[in-house]
């Protein structure tokens, strides 16, 4: 066997555990995060449209009727 | 003489007839109010007297604060949503538009001048 290929193997394996490793973590990290976060960012994004809705019409309204703004 | 006398009296009670009809029209508007700080933006979206009251200013609120409630009603049940939630963004929003020394309730109630 000649030195080279030893090397060779050597980073190999280095590359394979490495990427073994880095796939077996990946996931547990990604995981972790779902369900409830996404429950609340929706009731935000409702209200937050309601209230531009709101303000949209209160601006149009105090436009309309000047006597009573 | 005596016509002289009636001409005065039917010029006096045309001058009061005048009177009469010009008043209505001459009665305080919102605006005039709130630039004499006479009444100012309430924390809860109507208008209130800011100091001492007259029944012609308290008829002014009256008025403007039910057309408002009207107006407030309508928006809300649009967006099926409180009245009150309505009336407070509006409150929010009117004290931004204020000029200049007009005057607006704060969260605890207390009158400030813009």
């Amino acid at each position: 066997m000649k030195p080279g290929t030893f090397k060779q193997t050597a980073v190999c394996l280095a590359l394979l555990f490495g990427s073994a490793f880095m796939a077996a973590c990946t996931p547990t990290v990604a995981v972790q995060a779902p369900s409830e976060p996404i429950t609340v960012n929706l009731n935000v994004k409702i209200e937050h449209e309601i209230r531009v809705k709101v303000d949209k019409e209160l601006d149009d309204l105090f436009d309309d009727k000047e006597g009573i703004f | 003489m005596s016509a002289n006398v009636s001409i005065k009296k039917l010029f006096n009670g045309l001058l009061a007839l005048t009177l009469l009809i010009a008043l209505p029209a001459s009665a305080i508007t919102l605006k005039e109010a709130q630039s004499q700080g006479l009444v100012g933006e309430a924390n809860s979206g109507y208008i209130a007297a800011v100091q001492s009251s007259t029944p012609e200013l308290e008829k002014l609120i009256t008025e403007v604060n039910n057309k408002r409630k009207q107006e407030y009603a309508a928006i809300a049940q649009r967006n099926n949503i409180d009245i009150a939630q309505v009336a407070a963004r509006a409150a929010e929003k009117l004290e931004s538009r204020l000029s200049k020394g007009e005057f607006y309730q704060d969260n605890l109630g207390r009158w400030q001048q813009k």
